[in-house]
């Protein structure tokens, strides 16, 4: 009896362990990250939990910190929800003030001339609620510029400095903080530290 | 002389079906004033209800003024919010790349030839509007590329209610 509970026990420790490694140890390839879509869902967790948080920016305004890798939404005085986020990579880095200028259910994704250079193999428009979209399910257009925050289908690619110059959150995530905004919402991209 | 009658049937039928057609008339309006949720949405908002194919213009005292629209083709609708960023008379057209491909040509300029009829209502910066139309009968269907069509009169009507930054929401 305990030897066979103990087998048992043994059995599950091992598949823990090998779905661990699958998890943490394989490497980003396209091939993998197939596998990690079908085994998460495309991008349906969440890293939102609240923070105390500084008066001087005002509430209801969107701060986005590339250092911290946090979106923050103040959402009442003293306090924001923070958020993780996959920023822009080196030469695509851009700070300032936007306002939210569109709100869009399953955006669809059009890749610039740019990006399309760098990667020919990419199509010329993906449209929107295809799970390959990268935008993920909801999306903020930032003023008229062609930057947004928005969810992901590549959801290990959050919390690195990954992106073209957009913000981008966990889908659950980005539909929480969708369902807070509205059109003219103000948006502060720094890179400054502010919680660590 | 059951085939003469039948030829009078016919003939009958003919005659009620074409009385009965729904005068598709560019001058005709379809606009009336309802009930309306005016807390979610604030005086000069514009909501448009895709299944309804529906425009709302929301007056802030309960009421709104219903207009009948054209919606986008199911592949090419569109759902969230948005703004009033331009408003345009006798707008040119300049059809998208897409559009294009598909055999479009580069430019309409005003007139009766032009899709987007007598007034545009630019949203977001983005390349969708809400605008008039040259095919009346259109109106009430997803016939769209993604804008939202109206007859002339209503879209006239319209362009003179709202003002530049007025909040647009896009729903189901």
């Amino acid at each position: 009896m305990t030897m066979k509970r103990t087998g048992i026990l043994r059995f599950g420790l091992a598949v823990v362990a090998m779905l661990c490694l699958v998890t943490f140890a394989a490497p980003q390839k396209a091939a993998a990250q197939g596998i990690f879509s079908t085994i998460f869902g495309g991008g349906w967790q969440s890293g939102r939990h609240e923070v105390s948080f500084p008066t001087r920016y005002g509430t209801r305004v969107i701060i986005v910190s590339l250092s911290d890798r946090r979106l923050y939404y103040v959402h009442k005085k003293g306090a924001a929800l923070s958020y993780p986020i996959g920023v822009p990579t080196g030469r695509a880095m851009w700070t300032g003030v936007q306002h939210v200028s569109q709100k869009r259910v399953n955006p669809p994704w059009t890749p610039t001339a740019e990006m399309r250079r760098e990667n020919p193999s990419l199509p010329a428009h993906v449209r929107g609620g295809d799970p390959r979209n990268p935008l993920g399910v909801r999306a903020l257009y930032l003023g008229s510029t062609l930057y947004r925050i928005h969810g992901t289908d590549a959801p290990w690619t959050v919390g690195q400095n990954v992106t073209h110059g957009c913000i981008r959150l966990y889908n659950n995530d980005i539909i929480d903080l969708y369902n807070r905004t509205r059109v003219g919402t103000k948006v502060i991209v720094t890179n400054r530290s502010i919680l660590g | 002389m059951e085939r003469f009658a039948a030829a009078i049937g016919f003939a009958l039928v003919a005659v009620l079906g074409i009385a009965a057609m729904p005068v598709s008339d560019a001058s005709a309006s379809t606009r009336e004033i309802v009930a309306f949720e005016s807390s979610r949405y604030p005086m000069g908002s514009i909501v448009i209800d895709t299944s309804e194919r529906r425009l709302y213009y929301s007056l802030g005292n309960g009421q709104a003024i219903k207009y009948k629209v054209a919606v986008g083709k199911p592949r090419h609708q569109w759902f969230g919010d948005t703004f009033v960023e331009k408003k345009k008379k006798n707008p040119g057209w300049y059809p998208t790349a897409r559009m294009r491909r598909a055999g479009a040509p580069r430019y309409v300029p005003p007139g009766p030839r032009n899709p987007l009829g007598i007034r545009a209502i630019y949203l977001g910066w983005s390349e969708y509007r809400i605008h008039g139309t040259n095919s009346p009968h259109s109106i009430g269907r997803a016939a769209s590329s993604g804008c939202i069509r109206m007859l002339n009169d209503d879209v006239a009507d319209l362009f003179e209610r709202v003002h530049i930054g007025a909040p647009v929401h896009v729903i189901r």
